[in-house]
């Protein structure tokens, strides 16, 4: 059965390969019940759009000084 | 210095070769994405002046400032790659495992022992990415955070998610296994987002409380 310490992992493994049948399951059957493995997921994906606009020069940060 | 006015090579010249204050920024922007990469102010200065120099003499052009920046800063991760391999920025292995047993510990603070977020680590909700994207606190918050990852986790974080490499090419790279390497990138993950929630990031920011 799936913990949140393992979906947690598997969500991070999610941004840098394909998750397999059986562990995209596990994710997919969990999420639905678990609130804040759907907010983790909320934050991965924000460290990850952030660290894409700042390698882009594209961060709002960035404008700071106008 | 850059500023520097250069007979244009063809007709027509980019507008921003001569926008000071556009290069200066532009510069400044370059400056601290290589500073978080490298870790170093005198390799990461290297870096820039190199991805500037090679932006200079090239003849490409484009339809904004905003793209002008992106292919910049795509220059700049290719210099950055360079100056890692050169380098040859390999892990330190006794250090890499003892960042990893240390980090056994921060499994049991995040987790209770049945493998659920424990009570103070449950994760709150954030805004959207586009939101926090536009918050200057985010930003501010971000940047702290990632110069706080523990050295070998940050490097690998940062190949990653800076540099855009691949898991198999990180690992190949730093000579540590498929295994080691998302265990790291996960590593790094939590640690930041439990470091932007302790510094009190969430959705309803913007009151200023830290």
């Amino acid at each position: 059965m799936a913990n949140c310490k393992k979906v947690s992992r598997l969500l991070s493994d999610a941004q840098d390969r394909q998750l397999n049948a059986g562990e995209w399951l596990l994710v997919q059957t969990h999420l639905p019940i678990c609130n804040n493995c759907r907010n983790y997921r909320r934050q991965l994906s924000v460290l990850q759009q952030a660290t894409r606009a700042l390698r882009e020069g594209l961060a709002a940060g960035t404008e700071s000084e106008e | 210095m850059i500023a520097q006015t250069k007979p244009p090579a063809t007709g027509t010249a980019a507008p921003w070769h001569d926008d000071a204050g556009y290069l200066h920024k532009l510069r400044r922007d370059l400056l601290r994405f290589a500073q978080l990469q490298l870790r170093d102010s005198a390799a990461a200065e290297d870096a820039v002046q190199e991805a500037l120099a090679a932006a200079w003499a090239s003849e490409q052009h484009f339809a904004g400032q905003s793209q002008h920046k992106t292919w910049v800063f795509g220059i700049l991760r290719h210099k950055l790659i360079d100056t890692m391999r050169a380098k040859k920025r390999t892990i330190n292995l006794s250090s890499l495992s003892s960042e990893i047993e240390g980090e056994e510990i921060l499994d049991s603070l995040l987790f209770d022992p049945g493998g659920h977020w424990a009570q103070h680590s449950k994760p709150q909700p954030w805004p959207k990415p586009e939101t926090a994207l536009q918050q200057k606190q985010f930003w501010v918050l971000f940047e702290t955070c990632l110069d706080h990852l523990p050295e070998q986790t940050g490097r690998v974080f940062m190949m990653r998610e800076f540099l855009g490499l691949e898991t198999g090419d990180i690992c190949d790279e730093l000579t540590v296994s498929a295994n080691h390497c998302s265990v790291l990138l996960y590593r790094a993950r939590l640690k930041l987002r439990t470091c932007l929630s302790e510094k009190g990031y969430c959705e309803e920011d913007g009151n200023g409380e830290l």
